[in-house]
């Protein structure tokens, strides 16, 4: 039930069976019509056969010289559309898409306790790059790991040697 | 300006005076930033900068004509300096006066034409109001000036919304004139090999579409242009196939795909569609036979359900793509066994070819049973098995499973198959005829396996996991509903919010559980219960429209005006903040390029801007505001008094779209077959009931906003466009006649529409009156007065009287929440009802306190003084109905608790406990009385206040 097309715009009007789910984010509207706007190859949904929305990635490009990358801004799955590989699949679309734009990476930030997605990442190549400390606010607030896989543009793999030290929120570029 | 010489050196002092201005904007404090405007002005004087700031902070503090009598000076200059302009942009964008912007930019651009900085802006303003024309104009000339590829884009991209939005909507030789005017421009490109980005390529191809110039499209695609897109190049050319009826492309292309993707549903329709356009044109044309001899197989065209049949087959024992299980074959069989029947009817084809539906179910099953979604999918299918058949299948699902009254699900795997099975059963219709008892014991029956599944299968589960057990309490909450259905008593509420709340206890992010309570809460009439569910479901930003609905409009008919007014705010802000930035969002898309977005953008602004719940927010909130009115002054702050249209004027009814998201409420009743809720008869009948309501209502807001900014409008027109308002509100009400209260058939649909209710309610007898009483007031007509008074106080009377009966007799009710409910929605229509008569009051005294001042009227002060007395004379009146009405309330916040209970210890609570021993849940018990209880007394105490509050001001007023 892979088939992916374009987020739209209606689709916000009906994604609330995967957006009420606790790990995912309901943003203002501007924080998604700028990315339709900007970026709106990178944000793609994807239907079931009864016409629920199941999940949907979101993400951008962005960064100078060899920091090029594609980003995961929102990767989610509605609860009853889990372990069916569509996580995967919309992971994979965001990677086609970064190669493409010839990105030497892909990245994302994660919950330090969002032990699915981390594990998921993890078996899907990914590798945990740094610690950022509280991240994520809230009470308390909690730290985020930056995972990354290298796309094939990095050739050396330079992009995911992991930094040994953690970095604060304000010291990412 | 002036001092340009000297700029540079200038800038950095201006800055630094200025900055403070903009600190005391960005914090809000209006008040202070004009202040500092002042101190800047004083110095220099002619500074505009410093005075536009000025007008914007003089507008954000209120004062409207204060900030455009500062605009239009500054206006007159002609002014090009981009800083100021900006703030200037800012005032007539929150004034809504879009088109002053593009002036601006005209005569800036004539002061200083070569800023390309000045045509951006300008362009971007006409973005901004949807004038494509000028758009065009203005990004040409903005080309023209600095020759960049995107500024060139935009003069493209402004035709075709001409063609397709704009004038050429409804002149088809205009569309077809500009868009191959649009054409030609990238030709150009093309021809000086200036066409490059995606945007670019993704333009061409849409101008090509709307001439529907498919196959060209599909050589741009095939061309180099096609390798700079990044969206999926064989999807994309699918559709484009599709235009153009290329089936036997379509299907060698989809099998490809497939082949390398079993899993991709929109694949498999694109499939079908085509073997079954080429079977049904090939029997047609008699078959011509291919020669199939040397042609891989994957060229080769299925144009038969048997060829199609054998490639599914394939790709199923193939098996899975990258180890995951795949639905998409096995999904595909139901959609070949479906199309064929629909082709076929009545003959046995499907049959022949794919054997009995039923065992395409079981097999189904037996893949993905352990799947939530098998649900779902196999809901589409379902209507391929008629009732009996539906049923059968069912029973052989729960077989299946293995779980009968004497065992237990062994792993978590069995206990999903068995939730698959039993949901899969209530959608064949197993349960539709079941005894009340045998619902009860299915009910326990689910509760034992939810707490076997969660002590099981719950414990190592984080608390963010959906636990799977869960499911077990949705449905039983669903067959308590049932039982209320057909019992008519609150009881089976009660014990499915006991078993909800349970459940919720273990699993505290569970939506589904909370979108129950929700619903139950309300139709028990408690909005401060349903308030703390909502409160928890974090409903924000747009989800204030699709799913705000369910407890919003709930909130002012449970009595709870309190809260309904800070929703209220909440959600009226969010729309107008949002339907304002919206055309940022354009600007945006001109600026990145994504052209394609742009259409979609402005539908969805348009769909944003005409929410249904927008309009009936909005005219709900002036209601609460009436009833939130305490004193004299705030009467005259109301907002209504700003409006300088008429509400039923600003709404626009033929456009109101009802944006309110059905599929996030599960549900598994057989109606749910039948399609989609949204498109059911009873889902279409209760929008229509509801937007009836929305139009009673605002044409008695117009009638109140008539009567209450009586002196604002022209002396001759003043009575007038009150006796109006009135005579079309009093129409809407007799047309809509008696309305009969529908029927709350399910769990998943939205809850009753008001409309019944609210006819019921005097607003009629008492309102109209009171109008009536407001007219003779006017023209003085002193007979007239005394007796359209003394009907007043009848009917002011009667409601008070109807209302106190029907409190007192609460407590003797057989079912005290159900009596409860429809009493205190009834009472807050009362109260609504009071407050506006209040509201009339004062009208009636201004214009008498208006006439004795002798403004016109000449010498008539007998005839005043004894009007004046009548009206004394009513005010006492309402005000003792008042006093009765609040000593009714009285018992109903103090007493109550232990007296209800004790009540419902005989009636009630027996049959409860039992079926709450019985389900292990005991401990709970009674509290659920409590809340509603507690809840019941907080709001009546709310109410209470109010009264108080309405008989102090009708104190000032006599
Ligand atoms: C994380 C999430 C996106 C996974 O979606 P999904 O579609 O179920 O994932 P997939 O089926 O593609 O799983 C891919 C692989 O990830 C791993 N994985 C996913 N969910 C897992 C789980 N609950 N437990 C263990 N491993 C899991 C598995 O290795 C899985 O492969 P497998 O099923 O063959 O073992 C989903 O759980 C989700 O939406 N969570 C809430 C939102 C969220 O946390 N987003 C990430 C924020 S950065």
């Amino acid at each position: 039930m892979t088939t992916l097309r374009p987020f739209t715009c209606d689709d916000m009007y009906k994604f609330n069976n995967v957006n009420l789910d606790p790990l995912t984010e309901t943003y203002g509207l501007s924080f998604y019509m700028q990315y339709l706007a900007h970026w709106p190859e990178y944000f793609q949904v994807a239907e079931s056969p009864s016409g629920d929305i199941m999940g949907y990635i979101m993400g951008k490009a962005e960064g100078h010289g060899d920091n090029w990358h594609g980003h995961v801004t929102a990767l989610t799955v509605s609860p009853d559309y889990r372990r069916l590989g569509l996580a995967a699949s919309l992971m994979n679309f965001l990677e086609d898409v970064s190669e493409r734009k010839r990105a030497y990476f892909v990245d994302l930030f994660v919950r330090v306790s969002n032990k699915v997605a981390i594990n998921m990442y993890n078996n899907l190549g990914y590798i945990v790059y740094r610690t950022v400390l509280e991240y994520y606010s809230g009470d308390p607030d909690e730290d985020a790991y930056d995972m990354r896989k290298a796309c094939s543009r990095d050739v050396k793999q330079k992009s995911v040697i992991p930094l040994t030290h953690p970095v604060r929120p304000e010291d990412i570029d | 300006m002036s001092y340009k010489g000297a700029h540079v050196q200038d800038s950095c002092v201006l800055e630094r005076r200025l900055r403070p201005i903009y600190d005391w904007l960005d914090a809000g404090n209006y008040k202070k930033a004009i202040q500092e405007c002042d101190k800047v002005l004083k110095k220099s004087p002619n500074l505009d900068r410093a005075l536009a700031l000025k007008a914007l902070s003089l507008l954000r503090s209120g004062k409207e004509s204060s900030c455009i009598t500062i605009l239009d000076s500054l206006t007159e200059k002609q002014l090009a300096d981009d800083a100021i302009l900006q703030v200037m942009t800012m005032c007539y964008r929150e004034l809504q006066q879009l088109e002053k912007v593009s002036q601006l930019y005209e005569v800036a651009l004539k002061v200083d034409p070569t800023n390309e900085e000045l045509h951006t802006h300008l362009f971007m303003s006409y973005v901004r109001s949807s004038d494509f024309k000028q758009q065009q104009k203005a990004a040409m000339a903005l080309y023209k000036l600095v020759p960049k590829n995107p500024y060139y884009c935009w003069a493209v991209m402004s035709a075709l919304l001409q063609a397709i939005r704009g004038e050429g909507v409804d002149h088809p030789k205009k569309k077809s004139l500009l868009l191959s005017l649009a054409e030609r421009m990238i030709d150009k490109l093309i021809q000086e090999n200036k066409l490059e980005a995606e945007q670019e390529v993704q333009l061409y191809i849409m101008v090509l579409e709307a001439q529907e110039k498919y196959d060209k499209v599909l050589e741009v695609l095939d061309s180099n242009f096609g390798t700079k897109l990044s969206g999926d190049l064989p999807q994309l050319r699918l559709v484009y196939l599709k235009h153009l009826n290329r089936w036997p492309d379509i299907n060698v292309l989809c099998k490809k795909i497939l082949s390398e993707s079993v899993d991709r549903w929109q694949i498999w329709l694109s499939y079908l569609k085509s073997v079954f356009e080429l079977y049904i044109s090939n029997n047609h044309s008699n078959n011509h036979q291919q020669d199939l001899a040397d042609v891989p197989d994957l060229d080769v065209v299925d144009d038969t359900p048997e060829k199609a049949h054998e490639f599914i087959c394939k790709l199923v024992e193939n098996g899975s793509d990258n180890g995951f299980l795949m639905r998409g074959p096995y999904l595909a069989r139901f959609e070949l066994c479906k199309q064929m029947r629909e082709l076929n009817k009545g003959d046995e084809s499907a049959e022949c070819l794919l054997g009995d539906p039923m065992e395409l179910f079981i097999e189904y099953f037996r893949k993905f049973g352990h799947k939530p979604c098998c649900v779902s999918d196999l809901r589409e299918y379902l209507e391929l098995l008629d009732g009996e058949r539906r049923l059968e299948m069912a029973g052989k699902l729960i077989r299946e499973v293995g779980i009968t009254s004497t065992n237990i699900p062994q792993t978590e795997q069995q206990m999903q198959r068995h939730i698959c099975a039993l949901q899969l059963s209530r959608l064949c219709g197993s349960h539709a005829n079941l005894s009340a008892e045998l619902i009860k014991a299915l009910v326990t029956a689910l509760s034992y396996h939810y707490l076997h599944g969660h002590q099981e299968y719950g414990a190592k589960l984080l608390s963010t996991d959906q636990a799977p057990a869960d499911a077990y309490t949705l449905l039983g909450a669903h067959f308590l509903y049932d039982l209320h259905r057909m019992t008519g008593t609150s009881q089976p509420l009660l014990l499915a919010i006991v078993l909800l709340k349970y459940t919720l206890k273990n699993s505290p992010c569970n939506f589904h559980l909370k979108l129950l309570l929700l619903r139950l809460y309300h139709i028990l009439g408690s909005g401060l219960n349903a308030q703390t569910i909502y409160d928890s479901l974090d409903i924000k930003h747009l989800q204030f429209d699709s799913m705000g609905y369910a407890h919003c409009s709930m909130l002012s008919s449970s009595g709870n005006f309190g809260l309904a007014s800070t929703l209220f705010d909440t959600t009226v802000k969010f729309f107008i903040t949002n339907y304002k930035d919206s055309s940022d969002h354009l600007t945006f898309s001109y600026k990145y390029g994504s052209f394609s977005k742009l259409s979609e953008f402005m539908n969805f602004q348009e769909r944003l801007g005409c929410s249904f719940h927008y309009a009936n927010t909005l005219v709900e909130k002036h209601f609460v505001s009436f009833v939130h009115c305490n004193t004299i002054e705030q009467v005259w702050a109301l907002d209504i008094l700003n409006n300088s249209k008429y509400m039923s004027e600003t709404i626009n009814w033929d456009k109101l779209i009802i944006n309110h998201n059905y599929n996030v409420y599960v549900s598994w009743d057989p109606e749910r077959i039948n399609g989609p809720i949204e498109e059911w008869k009873e889902t279409k009948d209760h929008n229509e009931r509801d937007s009836k309501l929305l139009y009673i209502k605002c044409t008695l807001l117009d009638c109140m906003q008539s009567a209450l900014s009586i002196f604002k409008a022209p002396e001759h027109r003043r009575i007038d466009q009150l006796k109006a308002k009135v005579v079309a509100w009093k129409e809407t009400i007799k047309g809509n006649g008696v309305v009969e209260d529908s029927e709350h058939k399910l769990l998943c649909m939205r809850l009753l529409s008001k409309l019944g209710s609210y006819m019921r309610a005097p607003y009629l007898q008492v309102l109209g009156a009171m109008f009536d009483v407001v007219e003779a007031v006017y023209i003085d007509d002193m007979e007239q007065c005394t007796q359209v008074i003394a009907i007043t106080k009848e009917a002011v009377k009667a409601m008070t009287s109807d209302i106190c009966e029907a409190l007192t007799g609460e407590s003797k009710s057989p079912d005290v929440y159900i009596t409860r409910k429809v009493n205190l929605e009834h009472l807050s229509y009362v109260i609504e009802i009071l407050s506006n008569v209040s509201l009339l009051c004062l009208v009636c005294w201004e214009i008498i306190k208006n006439s004795q001042c002798g403004a016109s009227k000449k010498a008539k002060k007998k005839v005043d003084n004894s009007t004046r007395e009548s009206i004394t004379n009513l005010v006492m009146c309402v005000k003792e109905e008042i006093t009765k009405l609040d000593e009714v309330l009285k018992p109903h916040t103090n007493e109550l608790t232990p007296l209800i209970v004790s009540k419902m210890g005989s009636t009630i609570f027996d049959d409860l406990n039992e079926q709450l021993t019985a389900m292990n849940l005991s401990e709970e018990e009674g509290s659920v009385a409590d809340i509603l209880t507690k809840a019941y007394a907080v709001t009546i105490k709310e109410l209470r206040t109010v009264l108080k509050t309405k008989s102090k001001f009708l104190s000032c007023i006599s």
